[in-house]
């Protein structure tokens, strides 16, 4: 090397110290920070289809996903309980309202980091409906929109979650139940191994294929449930703007509803529960503001009132009295039936059938049902038990069928 | 405000502190800005911004160069420069940058190297709980809690860098690539792996690491078309400027020493050349362990004796020197390939009475850069040889034949 002298100092370029200590980051989201389908839509997604989403983006199963990331978090402190789990009973609860639906919401929106998941629940409406008669007890769904959503990701609805919802409001179908491959009905609503799209129990597709269509998905649904269907899918569109605006009451419901039911002229709980087909006890209950309307009869009294669930919850009055009673709409509940409970006298009942069964006609032959109506018919104070038959059966008589 | 003539010195009140405390400040935290650096870290950040075609780019350099510690740097500088972006979008991750380790067995398997990828972005649960097969709806498809294949990990990668969208991929010492296959053929076919990878994900993937990563990149025209390439040189003593550059390095760290008496290590610039062939990041090491040697000895300031202590054997600088100069002999016959380039185009490289082409203000910068290629290598330059007859021969009857040995010389090349 030629020696060069390194000259003065100050001729020399000037070097500077350079921080290479790495700036701390801001917390990154654990899971991938999918954006919920359809909010503010009437198709929006539902949690358990996010989830599932997000369990296909991360590339694990479900069940990996909750055991490891989900659960730990939604549960608290407690200890993961595979057992309550893995049978996936209590799972499809979470697109529903209450701690378990708000547990869930608030574990995923920490691992996502991000706020609008509750929009996939029915958190937003948790003051003014119940569990019951909220969620179906099984999976859903219809087979066109998969083959629609198929393109760009298949995905559940909250509305295919949702027990009045019955038909698919885009195809106006019936929503299906029983998987083309398999045959399973009765699918559960969320499990470990649930996949968007696919029977949870053979992984088959469950939408339609380009070209071909499963005969079922052809019929068209009946206007009540149609109906009933295009109800909630325009709740659940107004969630977000109607829900952030004025986030309904458990007593403003109930103001709502006694002074939609004054203003159409409805002057008692018989006539009310007469509109919308409940029993008289439970419309008595609404009007005390002792029990929030399940889904599906809170669904009949806004369109009773000729409103949307939003105006009716929003105070708006019927402009006029609603005199004609509810045509439309399901059958009555067979709960809605008198049940009168009477006393049971075993030593004046046994002559009276003794003598009803010696006689030997058809209408005595004694079977499980007709025992009872017999019984009933026969003797008014019997306890119409319809075991009765079997547990009451005098000794040497033909079986009872 | 004009920028301080004199590299800042190391706080006083450090002499105050501890051995280790003096040891940590100078090891962590005295990493100074030279030109070569510079240079260099410009470079990767144009790719990076700029989010060119040229994906899959080489970070090429000597061993001891400094090539992670400006990896650090550049780290650094994109968290600093997205940090908007970060605090707008929780689920993006600024850069996914990660080592490459030497395999146990001899060979690499790219599931390695797609499980250390995913484990940079902090993404472990399908390496640590198995995979699902991807969605299909032809028919049943069965899962199972299981090791995840190498597609399968691929399809989870490109996955995770589309969703997490970090600004490059860094891959350092990326020689451990080499050992993926046993032939060239093969070893075009995994470096294709890559650059499908990041044409895939529309991300820049910088492989860091010495010289022999360069000829791999120009195994076809694809790859070389997709590839960039950025070098950080050593500072080479056959160039002035160079020398002044590392001594400017020398002086930097010389006041950064946080010991009582400030050492002179320039006087010794030509003993710390030798012993580190110019490369900055040798240097560093050098002085970090001279100065653990002088703390140890509790002396007021570094001595040559101190650096003696730790120097590197012969035999190893010159195994490194015997590497730089085969790297930097690749990096030179790309300039010296331009004449072939052209031969082979069929394109005159002295075409006669050709147009000058001018830049817009008139001048014709163009011409001399031409000129200077014209020459072949170890051709002379023909300023430096005088022509004619020499003054004092011309009052001789025949003259000389001065070409003569010029002649020659043309014939040999």
């Amino acid at each position: 090397m030629k020696a060069v002298k390194p000259g003065p100092v100050e001729d020399l370029p000037a070097v500077h110290p350079l921080d290479t200590t790495r700036p701390p980051l801001p917390t990154r989201s654990r899971l991938f920070r999918l954006e919920p389908i359809g909010i503010g839509t009437p198709l929006v997604e539902s949690l358990t289809s996010y989830v599932g989403r997000l369990a296909a983006a991360h590339h694990v199963s479900v069940g990996t996903l909750l055991a490891r990331e989900i659960l730990p978090l939604a549960r608290g402190n407690n200890p993961v309980n595979k057992n309550e789990w893995m049978d996936g009973g209590h799972l499809g609860s979470v697109n529903g309202i209450g701690p378990l639906a708000q547990g869930w919401v608030d574990a995923v929106g920490r691992l996502t980091m991000r706020s609008d998941t509750r929009w996939t629940t029915m958190l937003p409406w948790d003051a003014i409906t119940t569990f019951k008669g909220l969620l179906r007890p099984s999976r859903a769904w219809c087979p066109r929109c998969y083959g629609d959503f198929c393109s760009g990701g298949a995905y559940e609805p909250l509305l295919w979650a949702l027990e009045p919802a019955l038909a698919c409001p885009v195809h106006r179908t019936p929503l299906q139940h029983r998987c083309p491959h398999c045959e399973a009905d009765r699918l559960p609503r969320f499990s470990v191994r649930f996949r968007n799209g696919c029977c949870s129990r053979c992984d088959g597709w469950l939408g339609t294929h380009e070209g071909v269509q499963s005969p079922a998905t052809d019929d068209a649904a009946d206007p009540a449930s149609l109906q009933t269907t295009l109800s909630l899918s325009e709740m659940l569109a107004a969630g977000p703007s109607f829900c952030l605006a004025s986030q309904p009451t458990r007593q403003q419901l109930f103001a709502a509803l006694r002074a939609c039911a004054r203003a159409a002229g409805i002057r008692t709980a018989e006539e009310l529960a007469a509109a919308v087909s409940v029993h008289n006890a439970t419309a008595r209950w609404w009007l005390l503001s002792k029990q929030a309307p399940e889904l599906g009869p809170l669904l009949r009294l806004a369109a009773h009132f000729g409103m949307r669930i939003t105006e009716f919850l929003g105070g708006v009055l019927p402009t006029t009295p609603v005199t004609k009673p509810a045509s439309a709409g399901p059958a009555k509940s067979p709960r809605s039936r008198k049940f009168t409970r009477r006393l049971f006298d075993g030593e004046a009942i046994r002559p009276v059938l003794q003598a009803a069964l010696d006689t030997q006609t058809d209408t005595c032959r004694p079977r499980r049902r007709s025992a009872a109506s017999t019984a009933g018919t026969l003797a008014p104070c019997i306890c119409t038990c319809p075991s009765y038959a079997k547990h009451s059966r005098p000794s040497g008589q033909p079986t009872a069928r | 405000m004009s920028e301080p003539k004199q590299p800042s010195r190391f706080p006083r009140e450090l002499l105050a502190s501890g051995k280790d405390a003096r040891f940590a400040y100078f090891r962590r935290q005295c990493t100074v800005e030279h030109t070569n650096l510079k240079g260099a870290l410009g470079e990767l950040r144009r790719y990076i911004r700029r989010s060119l075609d040229r994906r899959l780019i080489a970070f090429v350099g000597p061993t001891g160069v400094g090539k992670t510690k400006l990896k650090e740097v550049l780290e650094r500088m994109v968290i600093e420069e997205t940090a908007a972006e970060l605090d707008a979008d929780p689920g993006r991750v600024p850069l996914a940058s990660f080592n490459l380790y030497a395999p146990e067995r001899g060979t690499l398997a790219w599931s390695d190297v797609y499980s250390s990828c995913l484990g940079s972005m902090n993404e472990d649960l399908v390496t640590q709980h198995g995979a699902r097969p991807p969605s299909s709806d032809d028919g049943p498809a069965r899962w199972s809690h299981r090791r995840p294949t190498t597609a399968e990990l691929r399809e989870t990668l490109k996955e995770t860098i589309r969703q997490r969208r970090p600004k490059a991929i860094i891959i350092d010492e990326a020689q451990h690539l080499m050992q993926m296959a046993g032939s060239g053929k093969r070893l075009s076919v995994q470096f294709d792996n890559l650059k499908s990878l990041a044409d895939h994900t529309q991300t820049p993937h910088i492989l860091v690491g010495p010289y022999q990563l360069l000829p791999f990149f120009d195994l076809h025209g694809q790859l070389s078309r997709r590839s960039g390439f950025v070098h950080m040189p050593r500072y080479d003593a056959a160039n002035p400027d160079d020398l002044r550059r590392f001594n400017s390095v020398v002086l930097a760290f010389q006041r950064l020493l946080p010991l009582e008496g400030e050492p002179d290590l320039l006087q010794h610039y030509t003993y710390l050349y030798e012993n580190t062939l110019g490369c900055v990041g040798l240097l560093k090491s050098w002085l970090d362990e001279a100065l653990d040697i002088a703390l140890e000895d509790e002396a007021p300031t570094l001595t040559r004796k101190h650096l003696s202590r730790c120097v590197l054997p012969v035999t190893k600088l010159r195994r490194i020197l015997l590497e730089i100069k085969d790297g930097e002999h690749l990096v030179a016959e790309e300039g010296l390939g331009r004449d072939v380039l052209l031969a082979e185009l069929n394109i005159d490289p002295n075409p006669p009475d050709s147009g000058e082409i001018t830049a817009p203000d008139g001048e014709a910068p163009a011409k001399q850069e031409r000129g200077k290629q014209r020459r072949r290598a170890f051709e002379r330059k023909p300023s430096r040889d005088p022509v004619g007859v020499p003054e004092e021969m011309r009052d001789q009857a025949t003259p000389p034949d001065c070409t003569a040995p010029y002649a020659t010389l043309g014939a040999e090349t």
